[in-house]
């Protein structure tokens, strides 16, 4: 058995012999509109006299309300976030933001907007991340001026049955200093109460073994060393796909975090199907290029021949 | 309205043959991204001036023309230019990886001289592009530039950043700022994307070390039509360099 092989089981989490599947109930855009719409009119402080107007175009539904308000709902999946329109470096919450009082800030504003509304019998939200977005300068002299905090971001997940439902955050709250709300995002695919299938998992090993030939195929003709990867992540759960994308079930994946050691860094998140029986694809399909972008001599199309170069990559970029 | 450039490196098999980077493994979604990014702004009225892929991406479109390069031509020839591929950072200096020799296999931002003949915004989804500790590396890159919107650590290639590209053109052409639409953008608030904006600014902000946040690129600069975009600040006006990012 390889490390990295060994490293993913290793990190198995939240497995199960057994697994309930849940069809994804579908909702009328109606309905989506509306809750969007009280979300927006709560974060804007309007409830109950919220003017808005809503335009559907390109698979996706705009709220706009006053102040500068704004929700978008995204009909594949429900999803939807509101935006409050503050600048980014505008209401900031201070030089020194600590840590747990950021959490229990977040966490608040979560609570007083009611995001638990959308949690259903067996379901859970819980706190998972708080993520901080700062700002600081330089002068062309080298001194560097305040590094201030802007935002604090928390990141909540959705639990069914206790197990996590991964993809984007299952819900998000942006505030800004005072506890100004700066943005909310809810990514929840509403499921049936009673599942129509009760999936056998597949053993961690297997799956570990599938998603190391997803990884090498991105190496064709080489192989990956055991050195090249760290495991972040190897958990079986429900995924939610991207908010543009439709689904129709919630049944057992396995989701790999795999970070990268080496000269490219790119980490990659590989998901593959927990059961024997595959109720719905969970593959992304990659897409190509539009077709005028690609010329028919490749590395040759461009209108324009490339100058000669005298670049030395060792050398030192010269002052401007 | 903006004109953009774009360009997206999927496969390495040829700069995995030159033993340079012998483990550059091909991306996953680098279309996904390119494409979503392409249509979001076109769909908003912008006009796509070139997208190049994988072996039609050359060095050379973001090396300065002043220093035997041809950025005159593509990424300093639009007001947006967008690319997705490997990166990584050299003492301070951004480095990303191309699969065809023209003319060098890895870019270093030591060569890019930027905005002095259009580029406004450039945008680099690649990892570990600016390096948080030494961003004034940057100094010289901005000829006229506003911001540049990189990683400060690794990126994500996976289903739920597959979106990112139509996410930060939505944001863009929905009134938002530079700034705001690439952290919000390329985040899917669960994996970590390290994303970061580097902005040239004046020295009516810089106020001591204590900025005047309302008043920088940073806070205020929007794609052309979009909102209000500031004004160039010429090389000599430059006098601080700004930036905003996201750790979790």
């Amino acid at each position: 058995m390889s490390a990295l092989l060994k490293k993913l089981i290793d990190k198995t989490c939240h497995y199960r012999d057994v697994v309930p599947v849940f069809r994804v109930e579908p909702c009328a855009l109606d309905e989506l509109e509306a809750s969007a719409l009280r979300l927006a009119a709560s974060v804007a402080g309007r409830e109950g006299d919220a003017k808005s107007r809503i335009e559907r175009r390109n698979g996706r539904s705009d709220i706009l309300l006053q102040d500068a308000v704004r929700a978008r709902v995204y009909h594949a999946s429900g999803a939807f976030a509101v935006k409050t329109g503050l600048a980014p470096m505008e209401h900031l919450i201070g030089e020194k933001a600590d840590k747990e009082a950021l959490t229990q800030s977040v966490a608040t504003a979560a609570k007083r907007l009611g995001l638990d509304r959308f949690v259903a019998h067996g379901e859970q939200l819980a706190f998972e991340r708080v993520w901080q977005i700062k700002a600081s300068g330089i002068s062309g002299e080298g001194v560097r001026g305040r590094e201030v905090v802007c935002r604090a971001v928390g990141a909540f997940r959705r639990y069914l049955h206790d197990l996590p439902v991964w993809g984007r955050a299952s819900a998000v709250v942006e505030i800004a200093g005072g506890d100004r709300i700066g943005g909310v995002g809810v990514d929840w695919r509403t499921v049936a109460a009673e599942p129509i299938d009760r999936a056998k998992v597949l053993a961690p090993e297997m799956d570990a073994r599938a998603v190391l030939n997803d990884l090498h195929s991105r190496l064709p003709g080489g192989e990956f060393s055991d050195d090249d990867f760290d495991v972040g992540m190897f958990s079986l759960g429900y995924l939610s796909l991207p908010k543009r994308r439709a689904q129709s079930v919630f049944a057992p994946v396995y989701v790999a975090m795999l970070e990268r050691r080496g000269w490219t860094s790119t980490n990659y998140l590989i998901v593959v199907h927990g059961s024997e029986k595959v109720y719905e694809s969970v593959c992304r399909p990659n897409t190509l290029p539009p077709r005028d972008a690609v010329k028919s001599q490749s590395g040759t199309g461009k209108a324009k021949l490339p100058h000669a170069s005298g670049w030395n990559p060792l050398a030192k970029p010269a002052p401007c | 309205m903006a004109t953009f450039g774009i360009e997206g490196i999927r496969y390495f098999s040829n700069l995995r043959a030159t033993g340079l980077v012998t483990k550059a493994e091909d991306l996953t979604y680098v279309f996904n991204i390119c494409n979503g990014l392409d249509e979001s702004l076109r769909d908003g009225g912008h006009t796509r001036r070139f997208y190049w892929a994988n072996r039609d991406c050359w060095e050379n479109d973001l090396h300065s023309s002043s220093m035997g390069g041809d950025d005159d031509s593509w990424a300093d020839d639009v007001d947006l230019f967008f690319i997705n591929t490997h990166g990584n950072n050299d003492s301070g200096n951004t480095i990303l990886a191309y699969d065809i020799n023209i003319n060098e296999w890895i870019g270093n931002s030591g060569n890019w001289r930027l905005g002095n003949d259009n580029v406004e915004w450039l945008l680099v989804y690649g990892c570990k592009t600016i390096d948080l500790g030494n961003p004034v590396s940057f100094w010289n890159i901005f000829q006229r530039l506003h911001q540049y919107c990189g990683a400060w650590d690794s990126m994500w290639d996976g289903t739920t950043t597959d979106e990112v590209g139509e996410d930060v053109g939505d944001n863009l052409t929905d009134g938002d700022t530079v700034a705001t639409s690439w952290i919000d953008g390329v985040s899917d608030w669960w994996v970590d994307n390290h994303p970061i904006i580097i902005a040239a600014e004046r020295q009516s902000t810089w106020n001591g070390g204590n900025f005047d946040w309302p008043q920088t690129t940073l806070n205020r600069d929007h794609l052309w039509g979009e909102g209000t975009t500031v004004s160039d600040i010429f090389p000599a006006d430059k006098y601080w360099l700004s930036w905003r990012w996201a750790e979790g």
